[in-house]
């Protein structure tokens, strides 16, 4: 049509080759098309001329046969007998070895040779439309050494669109007529061999989709109008089976008719119009359904049979204008190229055919060879699938390939960042941590040195105080490292620790200590800040114990119940005194209670003063 | 009489620890040393019972000093002087070879109770060296333990020891409730710090084996 429209604007030569291009790049599609027509017609045509009857003439038997007079083929239509009279010439011909080769439609057939009945044949009683492919041996005695007259009666049914015809009736060697004969029937058989092979393999590759797909049922449909077509042409792949009956007709024909719709149906939805064109699909299909059951239920004494012939060919040439239609839609598109091109050779063959079913238009002896369009509509199904389920591969390859590659691209990327992240989440704990050291530091050793330095410089140094103090810097520095030390991070040894620390401290005081700490459970790990808030609070509580409660016991108690660590220092001292200011260093331990979110409760004991902390605490 | 060595580079420390030992009536002090070198030239001539080693010394780690005397055979107990106590350098020096630890300011009578201790045989266990060692002990990696031709993983009653201690328990207070002796539970102490010796080592061989730098057995 492109170079149509550019004919339209003027440039005819350009239009010209454009069109020559275009039809030459798509040689691959047509081209398979033409060898196969071309091979067909070779094979078909026997050069059969010299053969042919001198004269033919048509007597009544009943109704008005149609016929060109004096010329096969003729055919008789409706209820009805054909009786044909032809001459044959054999003058100085010899009469050893001949035999009479007949062609054609009907039943009850009956040949005579000079008046001497030669065949009396009936295809198929109940079937009267069989196609005969007979081959009549003579006697050399039948036969007269001048004209003969051969005398051909042939009845046709009763039904609507009953018919016989007569295509050829040759005498000639026995030898040559029987060696057309076979290969008429075999490029019939061929034909339909080749077509079952194809078929068998589209089954073979569309049966794993079709169950891999369990949503969708158009695939099963397609592999069971594939295999429903075959029926139709298993009788002529093996030509020397029965006689077809009845039933296998109809289920033949209903099963091609189902394969042409399921596989339109097909070509329609890759073509992606599938709306529009499987309504009028479906409506076709329904005639042909309807013009089956007809045919099935028709009580008027007609042949089933041939009306399914009809129906059949009446789907056929809709359906395939129907494909026709949908590659003049879709012209880019590979499959429906080589959908047309199918379509087109199936029309040709199928028209040529039932024409010469029908008797209106038949070369002498053509076999039947519609299936051979069957072949490559299923040709070019077989391969635009193979094409798709390799493009689907590749396609699956290729998005494999290229997911792995970006999942090894994320991955790294995932990988520089989680490096990153965790670099920067290292310096920052490390940073968090050397603040808190720093803070600890200052707020404890620190400190405590700063205020020694003013007391020097201000000239108040107490030496007596000076070694005291001394002392509680350098136990707040062990105290520091043991809380970073991580097997301090539970709580029960951290403690531990600290009793040794003070062991030799408290040795030399008269004093009874009693440490009941060693009967703790295993504790959950704790921050190294928790750990030395508890342990200075402890240390203290200690220290305030015996510098200003003057007291002779004291008891270090330590109980782990119901997740709280309950840590308590009793003395039996002088007590906090009533309403006096809160004491030196209890405000800093209540500070730091709250900063590591533990509960710290000073009550007075009858003598002395209970310091409790309580901690929420798991266990290891 | 036991033979004190004193290697502290501090003039004052070492003064100290000098006329603690020279004051003592059971101990003798072979000599005081301010450097790696001085040491090595006093252990070049006479072996001492007892090293006093500062790690932080002019010329080099007190470490490697350890590693000198470990080689020479004599069993000679080693008390590494450390300021803080802090358990890192004091775990290496063990698993190095060293009997224990002193305190800087530990009071007089404290040093000479180390040292009697270190002669008695025992070793200092502190709560957070306890649970060091239990956990270097229990469950050694299984490709080294196969090195081993001693098993030195834990055993049931070392290990009942040892979480006692990490509690902060005495070593009284321990054999009390473990109905073991003092001396006992200080030789169990030695054999505690003799086997991290052996773990670190065997370690030491299985980490050079994994990186190729000995030969396997």
């Amino acid at each position: 049509m492109r170079a149509f429209d550019s004919w339209l604007e003027g440039s005819t030569a350009l239009a010209l080759r454009r069109a020559v291009r275009t039809t030459l790049r798509a040689a691959w599609w047509w081209l398979p098309g033409l060898i196969l027509v071309s091979l067909l017609l070779l094979r078909m045509v026997p050069d059969l001329q010299q053969w042919r009857i001198a004269e033919v003439r048509l007597s009544e038997c009943g109704l008005q046969p149609q016929a060109r007079a004096q010329q096969l083929p003729m055919f008789i239509r409706g209820v009805g007998c054909m009786l044909l009279k032809a001459e044959h010439d054999l003058a100085g011909q010899d009469l050893q070895d001949r035999a009479l080769l007949l062609s054609g439609v009907g039943r009850d057939v009956r040949i005579w040779i000079n008046g001497v009945q030669v065949r009396q044949f009936d295809p198929n009683p109940h079937f009267d439309s069989t196609t005969i492919p007979l081959l009549q041996p003579l006697h050399s005695s039948t036969l007269l050494n001048g004209s003969n007259e051969i005398l051909l009666q042939l009845r046709s049914g009763s039904g609507l669109f009953d018919r016989s015809f007569v295509g050829a009736l040759l005498v000639g060697p026995n030898e040559l007529l029987q060696s057309v004969h076979r290969r008429s029937i075999r490029i019939g058989a061929e034909g339909a061999q080749l077509s079952i092979v194809v078929a068998l393999a589209i089954v073979l590759m569309a049966l794993p989709i079709a169950w891999s797909r369990p949503g969708d049922s158009s695939y099963r449909w397609f592999v069971l109008a594939v295999l429903s077509s075959q029926i139709y042409v298993w009788n002529m792949a093996w030509p020397l089976r029965p006689a077809p009956t009845l039933l296998w007709h109809l289920l033949a024909h209903g099963g091609l008719a189902i394969a042409l719709w399921s596989i339109s149906r097909y070509s329609l939805r890759v073509a992606g119009r599938t709306d529009e064109g499987n309504r009028r699909l479906d409506q076709v299909a329904l005639v042909g359904l309807a013009g089956l059951l007809l045919a099935v239920f028709d009580t008027s004494g007609g042949n089933p049979a041939l009306v399914g012939d009809v129906v059949f060919r009446i789907s056929l040439l809709a359906q395939l204008l129907m494909l026709a239609n949908f590659w003049w839609h879709r012209r880019d598109n590979a499959l429906a190229r080589w959908m047309a091109c199918a379509a087109m050779l199936c029309l040709w063959l199928g028209i040529t055919d039932s024409l010469r079913v029908f008797g209106i238009l038949s070369p002498p002896l053509s076999p039947y060879v519609l299936h051979w369009g069957i072949l490559y509509v299923l040709g070019v199904l077989l391969v635009s699938q193979l094409r798709h389920m390799l493009a689907a591969l590749a396609t699956a390859e290729r998005s494999q390939e290229r997911l792995s590659e970006a999942l090894d691209q994320r991955s790294r990327q995932l990988q520089r960042e989680f490096t990153l992240r965790q670099q920067a989440e290292q310096a920052q704990a490390l940073a968090e941590e050397r603040q808190r050291i720093m803070r600890d530091m200052h707020d404890g050793v620190g400190g405590q040195l700063v205020a020694l330095i003013g007391q020097v410089e201000a000239g108040k140094l107490d030496v007596g105080l000076l070694k005291p103090q001394l002392r509680r810097s350098l136990d707040d520095l062990r105290l520091m490292i043991d809380s970073l030390d991580d097997a301090c991070a539970d709580l029960s040894v951290a403690l531990g620790m600290l009793r040794q620390r003070l062991q030799p401290s408290l040795k030399g005081l008269p004093l009874e200590v009693h440490w009941q700490t060693a009967h703790l459970p295993d504790l959950a790990p704790c921050p190294p800040e928790v750990v030395l808030q508890v342990l200075r609070i402890v240390q203290e509580s200690i220290t305030n114990a015996i510098k200003h409660a003057r007291c002779h016991r004291l008891a270090i108690c330590a109980d782990w119940a119901d997740g709280w660590l309950k840590l308590s220092i009793s003395d039996d001292g002088v007590g906090l005194p009533a309403n006096a200011p809160p004491g030196r260093g209890l405000p800093g331990m209540r500070q730091r209670a709250a900063g590591i979110s533990a509960e710290l409760q000073i009550s007075a004991l009858q003598p002395g003063t209970r310091i409790e902390l309580r901690l929420r605490l798991g266990r290891a | 009489m036991a033979s004190v060595l004193v290697v502290e580079d501090e003039p004052r420390t070492r003064d100290r620890l000098a006329g603690i030992i020279t004051a003592h009536p059971r101990l003798r002090l072979l000599a005081h040393a301010g450097s790696l070198a001085e040491a090595r030239a006093v252990i070049a001539g006479d072996l001492p019972d007892v090293v006093l080693l500062d790690l932080g010394l002019p010329d080099g780690n007190g470490l490697s000093l350890l590693e000198e005397l470990r080689t020479r055979g004599r069993d000679i107990g080693v008390l590494v002087i450390s300021v803080l106590g802090d358990e890192g350098s004091v775990l290496h020096a063990i698993e190095r070879g060293a009997g224990g630890y002193l305190l800087k300011d530990a009071s007089d009578a404290d040093v000479v109770a180390a040292i009697d201790q270190l002669l008695a045989g025992g070793a200092p266990l502190s709560p957070s060296i306890a649970v060091h060692l239990m956990r270097r002990l229990q469950l050694p990696p299984p490709d080294a333990q196969r090195q081993l031709e001693a098993n030195v993983g834990l055993n049931q009653r070392e290990l009942d020891l040892l979480k006692l201690i990490a509690k902060g328990l005495s070593y009284d207070e321990v054999g009390q409730l473990m109905g073991l002796r003092y001396n006992t539970i200080t030789s169990y102490a030695k054999e505690l710090y003799r086997k991290l010796q052996v773990h670190s080592r065997a370690e030491a061989v299985y980490e050079a084996q994994q990186l190729g730098l000995v030969g396997r057995p």
